[in-house]
């Protein structure tokens, strides 16, 4: 009897997954799926909003890497205002956006690694192991 | 006296609420003194294990299972708490509301500028997939929500101090650092 | 088109004042506003062609779109809904081939709702190029329709006999009746135009005028109250190098139409009124704002006017008293109730969107163009001739200390005889429903959808600006209406419709609440929805203007004198339900991706 093992929700990531392992009769695993049920539509409904707000939108598409979405869309707007691919940034302003990129890298890894993922590396031989296999 | 046992959730959250709870910083080895967590993205309790006196909701309801997941945690919980602008009305996502989320869809998998293998035009029908509602519904459109705490994302401090004062029982002070949002 | 808009323009100077004339015009000769002659106008007026836009998409009647060579705008007013609007509607959408919002793909006919276009007592009524139809039942739609076909015009349409009197007049034909079906002071016939014109202001003083006003306690007809001697002694005293009197006949509570009478009626003392007026207050011009649902009106409404100059009651030297100098020119409007807040008629008159205006100042002190400015309504200017002609004392022995005088109502709905009836101030409501031959009546709706609903044991309150105060409108609901979905639903839909949109009060907890609301109809409703809706209804007082302020009325009066209908109607059981419904909820994502819902997951 071909079997199917969901694991959801996936904890300690960012974002919203679904993992489901599906077995056969022998019970070996013949495909693993890794759902992403999230859906926003972002794509859509930044159209029509004016230009300058993009980077305060997308910014909400990640909570712990916002900068990174925020300097991508003030990217963008730079070809828009006629600053071009980075040649019309002053250096301030360069300098301004590694910062705070830097600034997210410390943040996002320091809290990636010590609340999210440490258990994992440090923990593993204490874990309990699946109630089910 | 056990401790009070707090839960929380991301439902169609960016998570930015939950770094803002973790921008408590040292003060989170106060809480563990404080309280007992239970189901949360930061830990591995996938289903709740007792009753909880503190549910934190962040993120609103996109689609099927946040309203399931939602509704579990009123069932599980004494206290429900919108944190952050997605759970009080919706939030960003829900700028999606005045549009048909049949466009919504189509911009993303079909029509959009960067989609260039999907030439089969493919929309994500699996039914293990969570399925989209016509609107982003705030969380209290679905349960009832005892108390909320603006923002987005609300400060560290507001949230540290309303679960200080829940918990205590001590009234919330609101100094005006706590609620401006800049 | 270029030079018809060219002429157009010529006709009124090329004044951005007198925008709203000018689109009328060019839509009654081009049967639509095209984009081209946005473009002329603004380059013309000195305006962008946003501005010009703005005020094109403020007001209900004009259009950027062709409206078809027949557009047809029918009235779906909560007492045309009880008279058979919804077959009527249904008979133009299936003879004309479309549905309302549309116009035929052959642009012969356009069909479009609009709000109650003062036509209450002889509903369903609609408006098909300016001429207005009463009465309309699925038969004579179904000939109308079939004339337009044979390509006749509007006024061959009309195959009922001419309304009673004045309707009959050749400057006016209308089908529209008057329905008077009691006199008093204003309506009665006793009166020779010009008397007071001829024999009193040649011998008083306008600030005897004026003292007179306030003598006779006077208060504004139109709704709001405000004493009249008071508003035009302000006025004059206010500094401005020229004061305006402007006649608010834009009539848009619904259920009112007593305006429209005494305009069809009376129209002379309503201009001798504005004339008082501008003597005592020192003004040499008047307008009346007239609404576009009365256009009907406009050629006979000129030839009164033009007699009137012919007799010397208007124009230079009045009378011959030296000085005296007065006119008054007609201004329409294009669908907006909220253009009957007089600031919002000001900012209309000005050539603008119809948005209320910060008060203070107030019109007295700076009004039309920021001049000095009154704005009364219709029958307060016909009483003024009558308070001057017999003297202030003489109009206290009239209604009550607190409402002096008499009061024109309008009365509608489920009654034998509708119709303008004209009584003291303190009739009482139990008889005016006797008077007007209403029995097992259910409830009353008093001065609009911004007014009260009363109920049978409110019956013995009098009318009165302290008591239950009304601007003409009467509107009763016999035991068979339904009055949740019939009237307080549909009051709250014209709130919605004719707000502004400044206000987010207005704007916002208007939908907000009919939402609520419709979910309590759909049986979704709870206890504590009722507290919700009495506390929201709260924050409506912050709004702007008058129209904000009592938008949440309708459920606030029928929940304080109805509540048991509301009661009928929550879930005993559930303490928290919001209306929410999954199933409902996924079918537009599911059907689009092409998967069957699935509830079973977790």
């Amino acid at each position: 009897m071909s079997k199917k093992i969901t694991i959801e929700p996936v904890t300690r990531v960012e974002g919203h997954g679904k993992v489901t392992i599906h077995m056969d009769n022998n019970g070996n695993v013949y495909q693993t799926r890794l759902h992403i049920v999230e859906f926003r539509g972002f794509e859509r409904f930044v159209q029509g909003r004016p230009y300058w707000e993009a980077p305060v939108l997308v910014q909400r598409l990640c909570g712990i890497c916002p900068v990174s979405h925020h300097l991508a869309a003030a990217k963008a707007l730079d070809v828009i205002v006629g600053a071009g691919t980075g040649e019309g940034l002053t250096p301030t302003g360069e300098k301004m956006r590694r910062l705070m990129h830097y600034g997210q890298f410390f943040q996002s890894h320091a809290l990636h690694f010590f609340h999210l993922s440490s258990p994992d590396f440090l923990l593993v031989s204490t874990a309990t192991p699946p109630s089910e296999t | 006296m056990s401790k009070p046992v707090i839960a929380t959730t991301s439902l169609a959250g960016c998570f930015g609420c939950h770094m803002s709870i973790l921008d408590i910083d040292e003060r989170i080895l106060q809480l563990f003194d404080l309280v007992e967590f239970n189901k949360s993205p930061i830990d591995d309790i996938k289903k709740f294990t007792k009753p909880v006196d503190i549910g934190i909701i962040e993120g609103g309801c996109c689609n099927s299972e946040n309203v399931e997941v939602l509704k579990d945690f009123r069932k599980n919980c004494k206290i429900l708490i919108s944190l952050g602008e997605c759970a009080i009305m919706g939030g960003l996502p829900a700028l999606r509301n005045g549009i048909p989320v049949e466009e919504c869809l189509h911009e993303a998998y079909i029509g959009g500028p960067t989609v260039q293998l999907n030439t089969k035009h493919i929309l994500p029908n699996d039914d293990e997939l969570p399925m989209l509602l016509d609107k982003v519904y705030p969380c209290h459109e679905i349960v009832k929500i005892d108390y909320y705490l603006p923002g987005c994302p609300p400060r560290a401090d507001l949230i540290w101090d309303a679960l200080v004062a829940l918990i205590t029982g001590d009234p919330l002070k609101l100094p005006y650092e706590l609620i401006k949002f800049d | 088109m270029k030079d018809t808009v060219k002429q157009i323009l010529k006709q009124y100077g090329s004044d951005r004042n007198r925008l709203m004339d000018i689109l009328i015009d060019i839509q009654e000769q081009l049967g639509y506003i095209p984009k081209d002659a946005i473009d002329l106008l603004a380059a013309n007026l000195g305006m962008s062609q946003v501005d010009v836009e703005q005020t094109i998409s403020f007001y209900h009647f004009f259009s950027t779109k062709p409206r078809g060579k027949y557009a047809i705008y029918l009235n779906d007013s909560a007492v045309a809904r009880m008279f058979g609007y919804d077959s009527v509607k249904r008979t133009f959408e299936s003879e004309a081939g479309i549905k309302f919002g549309q116009v035929s793909d052959d642009g012969l006919i356009g069909l479009f709702n609009t709000a109650c276009m003062g036509m209450s007592d002889q509903e369903p009524a609609a408006i098909i190029n300016n001429k207005v139809f009463t009465r309309l039942t699925p038969y004579r739609v179904r000939e109308i329709v079939k004339h337009m076909r044979e390509g006749k015009a509007v006024e061959e349409l009309m195959n009922e006999s001419y309304g009673d009197g004045k309707n009959q007049l050749p400057s006016l034909r209308s089908i529209v009746s008057s329905n008077v079906r009691r006199k008093g002071m204003i309506l009665g016939d006793d009166y020779e135009m010009g008397t007071v014109t001829k024999t009193r202001l040649t011998k008083m003083s306008p600030e005897a005028v004026i003292a007179e006003m306030k003598h006779s306690h006077i208060r504004g007809r139109g709704g709001a109250g405000f004493p009249t001697g008071l508003k035009w002694e302000f006025c004059r005293r206010s500094k401005g190098d020229k004061r305006y009197v402007i006649c608010n006949a834009d009539e848009g509570e619904p259920g009112t139409f007593k305006d429209r009478v005494i305009l069809t009626e009376k129209p002379e003392l309503v201009f001798e009124g504005m004339a008082v007026a501008g003597y005592a207050i020192g003004s040499d011009e008047g307008i009346l704002y007239l609404r576009y649902e009365y256009r009907y009106m406009k050629d006979y409404l000129n030839e009164v006017l033009e007699n009137m100059r012919k007799q010397n009651l208007l124009g230079k030297e009045i009378a011959g008293i030296e000085g005296f100098d007065f006119d008054i020119r007609i201004q329409y409007g294009a669908g907006a109730y909220v253009c009957g807040e007089e600031s919002a008629l000001l900012e209309s008159l000005e050539g603008k969107r119809g948005e209320p205006r910060d008060k203070p100042p107030f019109p007295v002190e700076k009004g039309y163009l920021g001049m000095p400015t009154i704005v009364n309504n219709v029958e307060t200017f016909g009483t003024a001739v009558k308070i001057v002609l017999n003297g202030g004392e003489w109009f206290t022995q009239f209604g009550t200390e607190d409402s002096t005088g008499t009061k024109i109502l309008s009365i509608s709905g489920d009654c034998m005889f509708p119709g303008v009836y004209e009584v003291d101030w303190g009739f009482n409501v139990e008889d005016m429903l006797d008077m007007v031959g209403a029995w097992e009546v259910q409830a009353v709706q008093v001065g609009g959808p911004s007014g009260t609903l009363i109920g049978s044991k409110e019956f013995h309150r009098t009318l009165g600006y302290s008591d239950l105060s009304t601007g003409g409108s009467m509107i009763i609901f016999g035991p068979q209406r339904n009055l949740l979905k019939d009237v307080v639903l549909n009051f709250m839909h014209f709130f919605i419709e004719e707000s502004c949109g400044s206000c987010s009060t207005c704007r916002n907890m208007t939908q907000v609440m009919t939402n609520k609301l419709t979910k309590i109809l759909n049986g979704k409703g709870v206890k504590s929805d009722l507290d919700d809706l009495q506390s929201w209804a709260k924050t409506l007082q912050a709004s702007r203007c008058g129209l904000g302020q009592t938008a949440a009325n309708p459920i606030v009066s029928s929940l304080k004198n109805f509540r048991h209908l509301y009661e009928a109607l929550l879930q005993k059981d559930k303490d928290f339900d919001q209306g929410f419904d999954m199933e409902a909820s996924v079918q537009a994502s599911c059907n689009y991706v092409g998967r069957v819902p699935n509830f079973n997951h977790h």
